[in-house]
């Protein structure tokens, strides 16, 4: 094989792997507002039925606890993709670029190896519910499939921070997230307070 | 040993800037291996299920998600407009302008970097065309933007009842209204702070720019700048309004809240595009995931407290080094100040209610003014250097150095530690609101 016919072939499984994170992205950010949206409609719904009908709705406390289940633990790694997990940075801050970049380096895999570890717990846990055949009480849908966004939602944060590692290791500058630049090394003309914006 | 490995570990990963949801999760995955080895493992995934399926817990995304539409429909620029109109011409109308800004926003998203996030990026600017240094204005906007979890609805105080909930009878309702005083106060606290620090500057130029002389604005002006601020204007009225007739529950009223919102912003504003609502639908749940997941991690952390009776240990310590009611509060007011410069508000009610509850409760403390108390200090960690969020969200619209910032912000610190201690030792300051209106 050439050197153009590897070069190529690299070039293809870049363009392969972008088209997926791409993918996973929209896929994440519309998992996110549609959780909302249905927690919004459920509990809107719900007074709405209350006040003009007078009984409320009986299964919207489940789908609005499972929505927002699955808004917390998909948001996982949407949040450390975009760096955006609260941190106590004082300590990072004042610290010098070396020192900074280590951490950038560290963080990320200590972080992903708990995140593991809790995604193998959680899993045993859901294991165990879906082996009793539980049911939720009004819809009576499986429970373990309302328990399960628990453990894949640890499991994508895991590969998130795996991929901040990644990006640490490959760049020269310091991220907090693979879409988010460390806020020390943005010139502060450059800085968006709307991608700074923290909860 | 297992209390030593719970707080020296967390606090160690804390100050290697591990996150906060993290450091909780790794370190309570360590406490339960230590005290029970794989068998106390099998609790993580339910604990950390059922502590975020709550149904009171479900506010919390809609106050975000309110704050968000609110800041992305125009409806905080116009609020600005019309406060500048009210009281813009004064010489520091400005500050007031800030002031009132960040109370009426607050009211709406619960939330302190929320708040400063979306009155910043407008108010900064404009404190300094007016003469401030951008250190000044930052610490204005930073520590206004912190009353924001103590003036209704706040999401501090729905946690607070949640976490608080086992051990005390207190509704979300009484709390709201108990909010309402000390938040003021600590409102009116920092407008003299900024006034004294502005006459202290008056000597030195502070800016190139000439200070802005507005014109007292006509009636018509204030009438023009009200009708277009009036949308806005009724949403904490229709949250709150709506909570005490008895209409909705706190959550509910979160949710009529966004829709309202959705409603100004679409038909009426017509500043809400697809486009634009689909980016504030993922800003909000970002928001909820990482609030959540701190909620989540912190739960699992405060059962371990509560479980291996440590909370207990340490409260008994405390009831034996003195039981006079003075010093204790003392006491607690400097843990949680400390606490709240290195955490933020949701971990610390997980990690101290538990602790601080049972000590206060023994002193007699009325329920409701714990709730007031444990908010405010809190509330004060949002803006307290190292960690300071509001600090990090004001410098960052602004360009002022942390540094810089850690120094501007000190007498805003201590005028808040006096209201602080004023809330401690008088506490009708929280109850007589509620007890007035009847709220139970």
């Amino acid at each position: 094989m050439n050197k153009s016919e590897e070069n190529s072939q690299s070039n293809f499984l870049v363009k392969a792997l972008n088209a997926i994170d791409r993918a996973i992205l929209k896929i994440e950010e519309f998992i996110l507002s549609a959780s909302v949206i249905i927690i919004a409609l459920m509990v809107c719904s719900n007074v709405i039925s209350r006040e003009l009908f007078g009984p409320s709705i009986v299964f919207h406390a489940e789908i609005a606890k499972f929505a927002i289940i699955i808004s917390t633990f998909m948001g996982i790694s949407y949040a450390a993709r975009k760096g955006r997990h609260i941190s106590m940075s004082a300590v990072y801050d004042t610290v010098p670029w070396f020192l900074r970049k280590a951490m950038a380096i560290i963080i990320p895999l200590g972080t992903s190896l708990a995140l593991f570890a809790l995604a193998y717990v959680s899993y045993n846990y859901v294991n165990g519910i879906y082996e009793t055949g539980k049911t939720t009480t009004v819809l009576e849908v499986p429970l373990y499939l309302m328990y399960m966004f628990v453990p894949l939602g640890f499991l994508m944060g895991g590969i998130q921070y795996l991929r901040n590692l990644y990006v640490n290791i490959v760049n020269k500058e310091v991220y907090i997230g693979t879409d988010a630049l460390d806020y020390n090394d943005i010139k502060p003309e450059d800085r968006d307070a709307d991608e700074q914006m923290q909860v | 040993m297992i209390t030593l490995v719970l707080f020296g570990l967390f606090f160690l990963l804390i100050l290697l800037s591990v996150p906060i949801a993290i450091s909780l999760g790794i370190t309570s995955i360590v406490a339960l291996y230590l005290i029970d080895g794989t068998t106390g493992l099998t609790l993580i995934g339910s604990i950390m299920y059922t502590s975020i399926s709550k149904f009171t817990l479900l506010a919390i995304p809609f106050f975000i998600l309110a704050g968000v539409i609110m800041e992305h429909s125009g409806i905080s620029r116009r609020l600005i407009n019309f406060a500048q109109a009210l009281v813009g011409h004064f010489k520091s109308g400005i500050v007031f302008v800030t002031v009132f800004v960040a109370l009426f926003f607050a009211a709406i998203s619960g939330s302190g970097p929320a708040t400063v996030a979306a009155i910043g990026s407008i108010l900064i600017p404009a404190l300094v065309r007016n003469g401030y240094t951008k250190e000044t204005a930052s610490s204005l906007v930073a520590s206004s933007g912190s009353v924001g979890i103590i003036i209704p609805p706040s999401i501090a105080f729905i946690v607070f009842a949640v976490v608080a909930g086992d051990q005390i009878d207190v509704t979300i309702g009484r709390l709201f209204i108990a909010g309402i005083v000390p938040g003021v106060l600590l409102a009116l606290a920092l407008i003299i702070t900024t006034l004294i620090v502005r006459r202290r500057n008056d000597q030195k130029l502070v800016t190139n720019d000439q200070p802005l002389k507005q014109e007292r604005a006509s009636l018509s002006e204030i009438g023009k700048a009200f009708l277009s601020a009036f949308w806005g204007l009724l949403i904490p009225i229709i949250i709150l309004g709506g909570i005490y007739s008895g209409y909705f529950t706190p959550t509910e009223a979160a949710v009529v809240a966004v829709f309202y919102g959705l409603f100004v912003g679409i038909v009426i504003y017509r500043e809400l595009s697809i486009k634009k609502l689909y980016r504030v639908f993922v800003e909000a749940s970002l928001q909820t995931a990482v609030i959540m997941f701190i909620v989540s991690a912190a739960s699992l952390f405060a059962h371990i407290i509560t479980s291996e009776r440590i909370a207990r240990d340490i409260a008994d310590s405390m009831l034996t080094l003195t039981e006079n009611p003075i010093i204790i509060l003392l006491m607690i007011n400097l843990l949680l100040l400390v606490a709240g410069a290195f955490i933020d508000a949701i971990s610390a009610f997980y990690i101290f209610v538990p602790i601080v509850l049972p000590v206060l409760l023994f002193i007699e403390v009325d329920p409701t003014v714990i709730g007031v108390l444990m908010t405010v200090n809190l509330a004060i960690g949002l803006f307290t250097p190292p960690v300071g969020l509001n600090l990090y969200v004001a410098s960052g619209i602004s360009g002022a150095s942390l540094a810089s910032l850690s120094k501007s912000i000190i007498p805003y610190l201590i005028a808040s530690i006096i209201v602080l201690f004023m809330i401690t030792y008088i506490p009708s300051i929280s109850t007589f609101l509620p007890n007035l209106l009847g709220i139970d």
